[in-house]
C-alpha cells in the first residue's frame, strides 16, 4: 500500500490487537501535580497512537518489494497482529501467563489482546527469543527470524515516537498522507513532558570552554 | 549542462564537497541526487510535484521556502518511513526505499541534497591520529591541510555552553578528566564539541529582539532543533547548522560550473574496456523518481558519494569487477544509550536552574574522547526521538535484566511501565550519551546484495553487522565510563538501554582505501571512478563521527583527480 492519504484499516480483529498492545507499552497514569492534585495522565491508546503504528506497518513496504514476497494482497498490520498472537500462544501454553485471559476488554481482538498488560510484554519477548514455531507464520515473518526479531524492537519504538510527537495533535488530519496534516491543537505527549514545542531560540548561552582558533583558507 | 567532465553521484556529505572543490578548479560538474531539494525555488512543493529538472545558480536557493519546508516538527521531518528526512523519493505517498536489515536496529540515512547532513548533528571531530598513522595509507600529517579547510570552510567551532553541556563537564571532571581543548586528540579527556553549527549571535542574550528576530540573524539561535532540520539564519547559506545544502552546495553553485539534478537516481555505473586507458568509466544511467523515466549520461570523471550502503550497492548493481572488498568490512561505532536522570536538588547548585531542559543548545555539544576506546557525547533531542531510543535494546524488557549488586547501572533494557513514566516526566531532567566505539573492521561485515528482491532501483542492499569480541570489550568500557560521567555528575538513576548492534547512524567502511580504492581515491578496478563518501574510511577512525574525515578526503580527492586527469598544475 503507498501512502496515498486512505485512511486506517477498519479491520476490528487488527485495531483491537494494536490497541492492547498500544497501551501494554504507554499506559495511561495518575500523576500528582503542585496545586492541582492527582491527574490522569492519557495513554497511547486514548490518543490513537496505535493507527500510526497501523499506518506505518502497513506503508513501509513499496510495491516493488511486496509483489517479489507474494504479498501483494497482504497486509503488514495484520501479518504483524498474526505474530502478536502466535507469541500469545506459546506464553499461554507454557503455562506462563501471569492472570488470567479476558476477552471483554478486545472482543474482536485474537489471544495476544485477551492477555493482561504486562503478559503481552511477556508475548513479545517469547517472540523476540525466538520461541514460537516460524514455520506457521504469516508472510513476511514466516522463516525470517530477522525480521521477526527486528520488529519487536519495532512495535515498542513506533508508539514511543508517536506519542511523544506531535502526531496525536494532527486530529482529524492524522491519517492524511504526511503532505496533507495539520496541526490542530497542542501535541498532548509534549505537554506530558513538559516539551514547549518547536522553537525560534533559547537564550541559555553560557558562554564557550574553548576557542579554534582558524588558519585562513588559502594558508 | 550535457558535456560535463565530472558527475558526482550523491548531493551529501562527501559529493557536495568534492562539487564546490572540483567546480573551484574549473570543471564542470554534475551532481545527481536521488532525493528532493529543500529551499529551491524550482521545487516549491518537492513532496508534492516533480518540479523542475535541475538548477545550477545560487539564485534558485529561497530561506523563506526552506524555513516553511523544515518545519520542526519532529514526526514530520524525522519519521523514517514518512517523514521529508528519509531514505526515499522525494513523493511522500510513496513508501521509502527498502533495505534488508540483517540484525535488530535502525538505518538512519536521508536522500535529498544535503544527504544525512540535512539532519545530522553537525559534528566535526578529526579522526584520533593514532587510528590513521601506520594504519591508513596516508598519514595523519597528510589530511591535516584538508581538515584545516574543511574547517575553515563550513566552518567548525567549539560548540557553546548551555546547562547539558555545563552538566556533563561537570561530571567528566569529578570522574577525574582534564579538559583537552584540543582538534588532535592523542589521550582521554573531555571537551566541547567541534561542531559546524555557526556560534550564537551577539544578540543571543538581548532580550529587546524577540526570539523570532533573531532566527533571522546569523548564528546559532540554541533552539536545538540539529536533528529536525535547523532553519535559523537570514539566507540559505547562512542558516546556523552548516549542512552541506546550506555549506558547500551555494559554494559550488557559487562557480558558475556546478549543476545539481535531484529526483535522479543512479542505477548504473557504465564502464569501457580499450586498451589505451583499460577498464573505465564513461557514464551512468538514471532513473527519474517522478516519472520512472531512464536516461544515459557522460562524463570523463564518475565519482560516487552515494553513501556506504548504496556506493557498494550501485558497483555491485552495476556489475563491476569482482572485488572481496567491496561492500565489506562495515563499521557503524557499535553505538549504545546511557541516560541519567536527576533530582533538582543536585540540579541547583550546578547549574542553577532546576532543569536540565535537553532540547536547548546544540544537540550534540559535548564530548568526551578515549583514544583506543571511543567516545561518549551529550545529546539532547525533541521527546518522540528521546523516547523511542530507550526501546531499542538487545536486552529486551527492563525487567528481565534486573542489576546485580555492583552494576552502574540501576535500569537495563528498554523501559515499561513505571520506569517509562518516571522517566519521560523526567524529560526536562534527564542527561542522555551517545556511545560511539572504536569498532574493528571485520570482512564479514558489509553490503551485499539481495538474491531475490528487487525494487525499482536494482537489487536491494543487505547490510550486515556483527560486532567483533574486540569491538564488544570497547563498548562494555565507554558504557562503564558514561554511567560513572553521570553518577558523578549526580544523576538518581542511570539507565542502560543496550542498544542494538544494527544502530546504523555512522556507517563507514564498506569500499576502504587501499582495498577497493587507492590513497587518492581511485577505483583500483576501473579508472576514472572515484569514490567520495563514508565508504572509503580505512576503518571506524577511533570511534569519532565521519562526516568531517570524508570531507577533508573528499577536498584531498577533488586536487588529486584535477591533477591527474586535467593535466594542469596545481
Amino acid at each position: 500500500m503507498e501512502a496515498s492519504g486512505r485512511s486506517v484499516t477498519l479491520n476490528p480483529y487488527i485495531i483491537s490487537t494494536f490497541r492492547s498492545l498500544v497501551e501494554a507499552i504507554i499506559p495511561p497514569h495518575l500523576k500528582q501535580k503542585d496545586y492541582i492534585g492527582t491527574v490522569h495522565v492519557a495513554g497511547a491508546q486514548e490518543l490513537h497512537v496505535y493507527e500510526y503504528v497501523i499506518w506505518i506497518l502497513d506503508h513501509s513496504i513499496a510495491f516493488p518489494v511486496k509483489e517479489q514476497f507474494n504479498f501483494v494482497n497482504g497486509s503488514m498490520s495484520k501479518s504483524t497482529a498474526e505474530l502478536l498472537d502466535a507469541g500469545a500462544a506459546r506464553l499461554i501454553q507454557k503455562g506462563q501467563i501471569f492472570y488470567p485471559l479476558n476477552g471483554t476488554a478486545y472482543p474482536s481482538g485474537g489471544l495476544f489482546s485477551a492477555l493482561s498488560p504486562i503478559d503481552r510484554l511477556r508475548a513479545i519477548t517469547i517472540i523476540e527469543r525466538l520461541d514460537i514455531n516460524l514455520e506457521y507464520l504469516s508472510i513476511p515473518y514466516k522463516n525470517n527470524p530477522v525480521l521477526v526479531r527486528n520488529m519487536m524492537d519495532v512495535l515498542n519504538e513506533l508508539p514511543m515516537f508517536c506519542h511523544y510527537s506531535e502526531w496525536p495533535a494532527y486530529g482529524k488530519t492524522r491519517l492524511l498522507s504526511p503532505e496533507y496534516r495539520r496541526v490542530e491543537y497542542f501535541p498532548p505527549g509534549w505537554f506530558q513532558v513538559q516539551y514547549p514545542g518547536p522553537s525560534f531560540g533559547y537564550r541559555d548561552f553560557r558562554g564557550f570552554l574553548a576557542i579554534i582558533q582558524h588558519r585562513k583558507v588559502d594558508q | 549542462m550535457s558535456n560535463q567532465d565530472v558527475i558526482v553521484i550523491g548531493a551529501g556529505g562527501g559529493g557536495a564537497v568534492i562539487a564546490k572543490e572540483l567546480g573551484e578548479l574549473g570543471l564542470t560538474v554534475l551532481v545527481l541526487e536521488a532525493g528532493p531539494w529543500y529551499g529551491n525555488k524550482k521545487w516549491p512543493n518537492p513532496n508534492l510535484q516533480p518540479g523542475g529538472v535541475s538548477s545550477s545558480t545560487k539564485d534558485d536557493l529561497d530561506v523563506t521556502l526552506y524555513k516553511q519546508l523544515l518545519n520542526k516538527f519532529e514526526m514530520n521531518m524525522n519519521d523514517l518511513v514518512s517523514g521529508r528526512f528519509r531514505w526515499g523519493p522525494a513523493d511522500r505517498n510513496r513508501s521509502q526505499w527498502f533495505r534488508h536489515a540483517n540484525q535488530k536496529g535502525v538505518i538512519w540515512q536521508c536522500s535529498g541534497v544535503g544527504g544525512t547532513t540535512q539532519t545530522y548533528t553537525a559534528n566535526c571531530p578529526r579522526a584520533f591520529p593514532a587510528a590513521i598513522d601506520k594504519v591508513w595509507p596516508l598519514s595523519y600529517r597528510e589530511l591535516v591541510p584538508y581538515y584545516e579547510k574543511v574547517e575553515a570552510t563550513l566552518p567548525v567551532n567549539f560548540a557553546a555552553t548551555t546547562a547539558k553541556e555545563e552538566l556533563f563537564y561537570y561530571g567528566a571532571k569529578k570522574a577525574g578528566w582534564n579538559l583537552i581543548p584540543t582538534l588532535d586528540v592523542k589521550g582521554p579527556g573531555y571537551r566541547p564539541q567541534p561542531n559546524a553549527i555557526l556560534p550564537p549571535n551577539e544578540n543571543i542574550t538581548n532580550l529587546n529582539i524577540t526570539d523570532e528576530q533573531l532566527s533571522w540573524m546569523e548564528g546559532c539561535t540554541l533552539a536545538g532543533h540539529c536533528i529536525n532540520g535547523c532553519p535559523h539564519g537570514p539566507s540559505i547559506d547562512k542558516i546556523a547548522k552548516r549542512s552541506t545544502n546550506v555549506s558547500y552546495v551555494p559554494l559550488a553553485l557559487n562557480t558558475g560550473n556546478v549543476c545539481i539534478r535531484p529526483n535522479a537516481f543512479v542505477i548504473e555505473i557504465i564502464t569501457e574496456n580499450n586498451p589505451s586507458k583499460g577498464l573505465h568509466a564513461i557514464g551512468v544511467n538514471i532513473r527519474d523518481t517522478w516519472t520512472g523515466e531512464q536516461e544515459e549520461l557522460r562524463a570523463e570523471i564518475i565519482v560516487m558519494a552515494a553513501g556506504s550502503i548504496e556506493s557498494p550497492r550501485l558497483w555491485l548493481n552495476s556489475g563491476l569487477p569482482d572485488n572481496p572488498w567491496v561492500g565489506k568490512g562495515l563499521v557503524n561505532h557499535y553505538m549504545d544509550w546511557v541516560s541519567g536522570i536527576f533530582d533538582e536538588k543536585d540540579l541547583i547548585p550546578i547549574l542553577g536552574t532546576s532543569d536540565i531542559n535537553p532540547y536547548v543548545g546544540n544537540t550534540c555539544a559535548a564530548r568526551f574522547d578515549y583514544p583506543g576506546l571511543g567516545t561518549l557525547q551529550s545529546v539532547g533531542m525533541s521527546p518522540g526521538l528521546t523516547a523511542s531510543f530507550y526501546e531499542l535494546s538487545q536486552s529486551g524488557y527492563s525487567f528481565l535484566n534486573k542489576p546485580e549488586i555492583n552494576d552502574p547501572w540501576d535500569i537495563k533494557g528498554r523501559l515499561y511501565g513505571y520506569e517509562l513514566k518516571e522517566s519521560m516526566d523526567s524529560y526536562r531532567k534527564t542527561l542522555n550519551i551517545l556511545v560511539s566505539t572504536d569498532d574493528e573492521v571485520d570482512q564479514r561485515n558489509g553490503i551485499t546484495l539481495d538474491p531475490l528482491l528487487r525494487d525499482e532501483n536494482g537489487f536491494v542492499p543487505v547490510v550486515s553487522y556483527q560486532p567483533t569480541k574486540q569491538s564488544r570489550r570497547k563498548r562494555g568500557q565507554l558504557v562503564n565510563l558514561a554511567a560513572d560521567l553521570l553518577r558523578k555528575a549526580g544523576a538518581r538513576k542511570v539507565i542502560w538501554t543496550n542498544w542494538p548492534a544494527g544502530m546504523m547512524i555512522h556507517i563507514e567502511s564498506t569500499m576502504r582505501i587501499g582495498f577497493v580504492v587507492d590513497q587518492d581515491c581511485e577505483s583500483f578496478q576501473v579508472k576514472r571512478l572515484y569514490i567520495a563518501d563514508n565508504s572509503v574510511h580505512f576503518n571506524s577512525l577511533g570511534g569519532v563521527n565521519p562526516t568531517l574525515t570524508t570531507q577533508a578526503l573528499a577536498t584531498r580527492t577533488a586536487e588529486k583527480l584535477f591533477k591527474k586527469y586535467f593535466n594542469r598544475m596545481l
